[in-house]
């Protein structure tokens, strides 16, 4: 490459020309296949180590989290194990949250499966009707299973078998800014007999929303995380909106019936016509200020709490209709079809999801337990504003459809949520997106 | 194929090497692209979940759900409006950008880089940070709409915006690397021919479209050809930004392909629709090859 | 200086015009960079500030109010980014120069020499050029799967070359090429090599250096391969890493954008570095003033 580099600064005539590019072309072209030869054999190489040094390996994927310290705590699972099991060797591996679903997939087209990973709550259904991942059944004491919450035990329970076990348990409340909050002298409640009805909810939102010349300056509410089921669905199970049939396996009659009309329709004033809720907003929009309520869960809490160290901020519950509501869903973890060693791949998840773990898990991350033995350990969660998620998850949860064709569903409903979000007819959208899903769950019967 | 008889004696030697010449990039284009595309075309006639090893053969079927889906037939109309404001608008700019940029000044060669600038990011994060910028009704272009006291946009929310916007920002994004190409070609154009116009008295518009038009058309239709192609293929943003939407708005091929491949696991239709994709842009790219052949017999 | 069209003819024409030119230029320039700016200075700002000043516009929309450089010393701190860069550099670097390579060389014959299954070849390169790479993903990673080079280098560059776009441009490129140069090499006894060797590749300089430039942007971009064909975190590239910080419960823009700015910034030294060959030498338009 030196030189190359010499040459380069000859006047530009076209001799010295030809012959740098061909010299630079021959040396780079050296290097590139220096480079290459060297992938291929350290490759040659890591999988004969690994082969001579570890008889047992085991492939642990997990769905990265921004804030290392949770990337540290589920690698440190893997490095427990390897000391508890000698001769084992667990490959922890963690991928973005927005390709991992399809790394997955693609993973078991090759074969190559890792024997333990990560599988989002409302994705159990299309894993078990693809026959992806083995039943716990038999491997979980009777009386751990009965030490989980009913939620999460009907959540990792799927057609009568357990199919995963929860990370932990995650549901988002309302977060306010208690600086706005003081200032309309309002007093948002921390218990759940007080909670406020969703016309409270408008009155308050009415009050803390500041409009300039026109322009909203400050809003009331925004979502912490893009629009999804997840988000929406509580606005319209509070009113006895439902998704889908209680059995899933229809959505005519259901997302467009009356009630999933008038919850929309609610919801969706709150963007266009009210203008107390933003429709794409930039970011952090609650830590800088900018919106008196969002809604989040624990998690979102502590990191809102650690990154905006001069905001103050509080917890209270979802507004309540017809019922009160909170969302439920969390990471689970669980055994591929294609483990080879499934009596080694189960003490690993229970290494990680059993009492223990959970208990590890539970505690650093901020997330709430799925056990009750680990809520008994941690007493904070009975306080505020803890206590706030907590007893919302306990008494409100509202559980997403459960179909094999859950993210046609979630893609359908949320296209359909964005057109009501602009103001636009919430029956005939719905009628259409209600037909489309009915088409796709018609393969599934 | 019917050849000739005694073709391989007529014209062995030019031949071998050419074949020597062709080998490596042959040798990949078979392996890692030829291949995988008969065995896409092996995926269209199954019903494939990416799991099940032996997956339920279905003929034609795929084939026929892709004619009969409404959805394919947006996407369709979507890429095909795409590729109608993106093509143009990408020629222009590259061609633009390459003239302009031309002179030799240390100034200009700033100017360059700048234009040059967008083409460095990858497409995912280009798309990401167009989503912030243009984020309704606070982001940073809405700032300065509300300076020329404008209401709020709603850019990427709006029906009749979004996909216009996504070829704007395609065009931001790639038309460096047009104008890169447009440099290589100028490069091409002897001196001595703009001299010899100079002296017939051609000078600026005039002699762009005696000299430096005619003498790049070569490079135009390259541009243009490979700008179909990708415009037919866009994705990333609308994966990124709009995931199809408003109103599937913005639903183009791609998308549909990839939601459908890796979202909804329905790799037979996929793959049906690739293949759509794929005679579509082939039909597209020889009615390009035969303006080509045209231009060739001058 | 500016012996080039547009600037003689501008020039000859008026200075009120070459004014407008230049305005012209530099409008396009803060239409260009903006974005691009706009995130580099938000790497440089606390991760609280980042959306703060957004609305209404003013000063701090754009300049940072504080400055820190925290998320840079994060990056190379508590994530092995320097490695992530290395990594990207040498499978962008390799293919960059592998793809040349190859690309000249098949342009050269599918432009230059007529052979029996010419048309057929380059149809074939073509169509691999047409399909959209979602829509091979699986197959590709069934084949290097068979062939045992997950978690490589090799996995990441070799399937990548050629890239058909090289060979369809470089062959556009040699079509333009005057065939008199060929008759008079081939009269001093210049076989096809010697041709390719000694007249081709000197003359398409800048057009070699493009395809180069492109191939390797294109790759130091590659998300979706990489991410399906490495799980090993010693074979991430730089923009799986990423979108390691782009996606999940909480979204950390500083760092994002501090990340965005690194991975930016090797495409671009290597473009600033390239660019005057795309420029007539000073030398040549010397010689015609």
């Amino acid at each position: 490459m030196k030189r190359a580099r010499k040459e380069r600064r000859k006047p530009a005539n076209g001799r010295a020309v030809a012959g740098l590019s061909r010299r630079t072309l021959l040396t780079a072209a050296a290097g590139g296949a220096a480079a290459l030869a060297a992938g291929v054999f350290s490759s040659a190489a890591r999988t004969a180590g690994v082969r001579a040094a570890a008889p047992t390996t085991l492939q642990f994927w997990y769905v990265r989290y921004t804030i290392p310290l949770l990337n540290e705590l589920l690698d440190g699972f893997g490095r427990a194990f390897e000391q508890s099991h000698p001769g084992v060797r667990v490959q922890v591996q963690a991928f973005p949250f927005g390709e991992y679903f399809q790394k997955v997939n693609v993973a078991y087209a090759g074969n190559q499966a890792p024997d333990v990973f990560f599988v989002d709550f409302p994705l159990i259904p299309n894993y078990v009707y693809r026959k992806m991942i083995v039943p716990l059944d038999g491997l979980v004491a009777k009386a751990e299973l009965d030490d989980y919450y009913p939620a999460p035990r009907n959540d990792m329970t799927y057609q009568g078998k357990v199919w995963a076990l929860p990370m932990h348990q995650s549901g988002e409340q309302l977060l306010y800014n208690v600086d706005v909050l003081d200032q309309a002298k309002i007093r948002p409640p921390h218990t759940l007999d007080q909670e406020w009805t969703k016309e409270d909810f408008l009155h308050v939102a009415e009050a803390v929303v500041r409009r300039d010349a026109g322009r909203v300056t400050r809003w009331a509410y925004a979502t912490t995380y893009a629009p999804g089921l997840y988000v929406y669905q509580p606005w319209l199970a509070m009113s006895g909106g439902e998704v889908l049939s209680p059995d899933a396996s229809r959505a005519t009659g259901y997302l467009n019936s009356p009630a999933t009309v008038n919850a929309f329709t609610f919801w969706g004033d709150l963007y266009t016509k009210r203008q107390l809720a933003p429709i794409q907003p930039t970011p952090d929009l609650f830590g800088t200020g900018q919106t008196a309520f969002t809604q989040g869960n624990p998690f979102v809490l502590r990191d809102i709490a650690a990154r905006f160290s001069n905001l103050r901020v509080g917890a209270t519950f979802m507004p309540r209709d017809r019922r009160c509501v909170t969302n439920s869903g969390a990471y689970h973890i669980g055994i591929s079809v294609q483990a080879k060693q499934r009596d080694l791949a189960w003490e690993f998840v229970n290494s990680v999801a059993g009492r223990d773990g959970h208990l590890k898990w539970v505690k650093a991350a901020g997330y709430l337990p799925a056990l009750k033995s680990t809520y008994a350990e941690l007493p904070y969660l009975k306080q505020y504003p803890w206590s706030v998620f907590w007893d919302g998850l306990a008494h409100c949860a509202v559980q997403r459809p459960r179909t094999p064709a859950y993210d046609f569903v979630d893609d359908t409903v949320t296209q359909a949520s964005k057109d009501i979000q602009l103001g636009r007819p919430v029956k005939p959208i719905l009628d259409v997106a209600a037909a489309k899903i009915d088409q796709e769950l018609a393969r599934y019967r | 194929m019917a050849l000739p008889a005694g073709w391989l004696v007529r014209r062995r030697r030019p031949e071998l090497s050419a074949y020597v010449f062709v080998l490596p990039a042959v040798l990949g284009v078979l392996v890692f692209g030829i291949a995988p595309i008969l065995y896409a075309f092996v995926v269209s006639l199954h019903n494939y979940d990416l799991v099940n090893p032996h997956p339920p053969f279905v003929g034609m079927r795929n084939y026929a759900a892709l004619a009969a889906d409404p959805i394919f037939w947006t996407a369709l109309r979507n890429t095909t409006a795409y590729a109608l404001m993106l093509v143009p608008l990408q020629t222009a700019a590259g061609l633009g950008l390459a003239l302009i940029v031309q002179p030799s000044a240390r100034w200009i060669a700033v100017l360059r880089t700048a234009y040059f600038m967008p083409v460095v990011v990858s497409y995912v994060v280009a798309a990401g940070l167009w989503e912030i910028l243009f984020a309704t009704p606070n982001g940073p272009v809405n700032s300065l709409v509300a300076l020329g006291h404008l209401p709020p946009q709603l850019f990427f929310q709006d029906p009749r915006q979004a996909l216009p916007l996504i070829a704007v920002m395609s065009t931001w994004k790639w038309s460096g690397i047009t104008m890169l190409i447009y440099l290589s070609g100028l490069h091409e154009i002897p001196l001595e021919l703009y001299e010899a116009a100079e002296m017939d008295g051609a000078r600026g518009a005039r002699r762009f479209w005696s000299i430096t038009w005619p003498l790049l058309q070569r490079i135009t239709l390259f541009v243009v050809v490979v700008n179909t192609i990708e415009a037919f293929k866009i994705f990333t943003p609308v994966y990124v930004i709009t995931s199809g939407g408003p109103m599937n708005s913005t639903t183009v091929l791609v998308f549909h392909l990839f939601r459908e491949a890796f979202r909804y696991v329905h790799l037979g239709y996929a793959s049906a629709l690739s293949f759509a994709l794929l005679f579509l842009i082939l039909g597209l790219a020889a009615i390009q090859f035969w303006l080509l052949r045209e231009d060739r017999s001058e | 200086m500016t012996h080039v069209p547009l600037g003689r003819g501008a020039r000859q024409h008026a200075p009120r015009l070459e004014v407008m030119l230049s305005a012209g230029r530099l409008v396009l320039a803060v239409f260009f960079v903006f974005p691009l700016v706009w995130m580099f200075l938000s790497s440089l700002r606390p991760a609280a500030e980042i959306f703060q000043y957004v609305y209404p516009f003013g000063l701090w929309t754009v300049l940072p109010r504080h400055t820190t450089l925290d998320s840079y010393r994060h990056l190379f701190h508590d994530e092995p980014f320097a490695r992530y860069l290395i990594n990207s550099f040498v499978v962008a670097g390799s293919v960059a120069v592998l793809d040349v390579a190859a690309s000249s060389m098949a342009a050269y014959a599918f432009a230059r020499i007529r052979f029996a299954a010419r048309e057929l070849l380059f149809f074939l390169v073509l169509t691999v050029m047409i399909i959209p790479f979602e829509a091979i993903l699986v197959p590709l990673y069934l084949i290097v799967r068979w062939l045992g080079w997950v978690d490589s280098y090799a996995v990441l560059i070799i399937p990548m070359v050629p890239r058909a776009l090289s060979v369809f441009l470089l062959r556009q490129f040699f079509l333009g090429l005057p065939k008199e140069l060929e008759d008079a090499a081939r009269i001093d006894g210049c076989q096809h090599w010697g041709i390719y060797w000694r007249i081709v590749l000197p003359l398409s300089r800048p057009v070699l250096l493009s395809v180069a430039l492109l191939a390797f942007q294109e790759m130091w971009g590659s998300f979706t391969w990489p991410l399906v064909v490495t799980n090993n975190a010693s074979m991430r590239v730089v923009q799986v890493a990423v979108a390691t910080f782009g996606q999940g419960d909480a979204i950390q823009y500083d760092k994002i954008f501090a990340a965005l700015s690194l991975a930016a910034a090797a495409p671009l030294i290597l473009f600033v570095i390239f660019q005057r060959y795309y420029v007539r030498g000073i030398a040549t338009a010397g010689l015609k003033g």
